[in-house]
Order: C-alpha cells, then structure tokens, then sequence
C-alpha cells in the first residue's frame, strides 16, 4: 500500500467527476460546484464544501479525506426540487471512482428561504452530508 | 470479636455534582463565544451588519445556540452561509464551528471546579 503524498491536491477533481456521473443524470447535466451559471436551466444542483474544504483523515497509512458538504437542489417547485433531491441523493451511497472508496453520509436536511427574483421564484431543498474519501489499494 | 466501619463523607462527591452542572454551563458559554468571534471575523464583510449580528445563548445548562443574521430584516445570514442561485456562499459559521474545540472548553471549566 503505497501513500501519495499529493492525495489532498487530487481531493477536488475526484468528486466533481463523481458528482457528475452520479448526479449528472438526474439533472440533465445541470450539476454545478459553488454556483450555477447565469441563465441557467432548472432543476439543477450546486453542491459545494460547507466545512471551509475538509481535513485530512488518513487510516492505517491509507491517505484519507472527510469533510462537510451541502447539496442544494433548486427548481421553480418546491416539490420538484425535494424529489430531484431525494433521486439525487439515492444516487450517493454507491458513489464510485476508480481507484478511489468514496463514503456519503447524510447528516441533516437544510431549510433555504425561497428566492423571489424578477424571472421567478425558486426553491431550494437541501442537504448536508459527510463525504469521505481514501486510496483504494 | 473485632468489627470493621467504614464512613464515606458524600458531602464533597454532592458538590462535585453540583460543580459538573455549572462547569458544562461554563465550557458551553466560552465554546460559544469563540464560535461568535470566529465567525464573524470569517464572515463576508461589506457594511459589517452580518458580522456583528452574531449571537451565543445558553439555552439550557447543557446546550447553547450560536445564531448570526439577529437584528437583520434579511436572510443575508443564510445566504452568505448556504449561497443562493445567484451567488456561491462563503461559509463562515460552520468552519468556525468545527475550528473550536467544545469538549476542550468543557474540560478546561471541569478542571477548574475540580
């Protein structure tokens, strides 16, 4: 089992090319980190790092990585964004990349207030979850 | 015959009790107003108004509730936190949150009732 010294470095990427391949099909493609882009097309998901990015969680010499996320989905319905969010999240107990064991738990829903803007309003239901990753060997 | 009696003084083991209820209370409250101070030097800065609306409340001897937005007539406290469609957040009371060691300051109140 060999330890890699820039596991950290590799953290970001690794689960933007999961989220997408997980969630992706949910949303038709529509999965952002941080921000959605302008005009965007709805329902879409935005997920981003709620914890300031995470700390190292090495087990055993395995490198490891924990950290607290928000998954946000986001539609003109509030019941179309609770059920995309609930497709969505069915999806993150089997999350998988190659070379990699990625770990999901939920810890909490997250109220958002709805946004009223001059093309709509739109509703967010949330959640917050632990992800986990570490070098499969 | 010879016989043997032991006395136990509870008085002392009384207050330590006693002593553990307030020290919680302590430890909770100093948690607390880290967690505040933290946060608001993370928060997003722009009138100042988000980062001087937190607040820390023992709600109860054994829980306390840190909360910013107080006193605002927005959800600006939420948005900042979560982000909204129109713009990232910027997370400022849950890394303070995991930044402050709770249980050191309970600890820390502990040793000095005890």
């Amino acid at each position: 089992m060999s330890y890699d010294p820039v596991f950290q470095a590799k953290i970001i990427p690794i689960l933007n090319r999961a989220f997408s391949e997980a969630i992706g099909p949910v949303y038709d493609g529509r999965v952002y980190a941080y921000v959605a882009p302008p005009k965007a097309i709805y329902p879409l998901m935005i997920y981003h790092p709620q914890d300031g990015g995470g700390r190292r969680a090495d087990a055993i010499g395995m490198n490891g990585w924990e950290g607290l996320m928000t998954f946000r989905s986001i539609d003109t319905t509030l019941a179309g964004a609770a059920n995309k969010l609930i497709s969505a999240a069915e999806t993150l107990p089997t999350l998988t990349a190659v070379g990699y064991i990625i770990q999901v738990v939920f810890e909490n829903p997250q109220y958002f207030p709805v946004e009223r803007t001059s093309e709509g309003n739109y509703y967010t239901v949330g959640v917050l979850a632990t992800v986990r990753v570490y070098k499969d060997e | 015959m010879a016989s043997a009696k032991i006395t136990v003084e509870l008085s002392k083991l009384q207050s330590i009790q006693r002593g553990i209820d307030t020290a919680f209370s302590e430890g909770l409250s100093s948690a607390g107003s880290m967690i505040v101070e933290l946060a608001s030097q993370l928060a997003p800065k722009d009138t100042g108004d988000l980062s001087n609306s937190g607040e820390s409340i023992l709600t109860t001897p054994r829980m306390v509730e840190v909360s910013f937005g107080n006193g605002l007539s927005d959800s600006r406290a939420v948005v900042q936190e979560y982000g909204s469609v129109l713009m990232p957040a910027q997370p400022y009371l849950t890394p303070a949150l995991r930044a402050v060691d709770i249980g050191l300051e309970v600890q820390k109140a502990l040793k000095r009732i005890l």
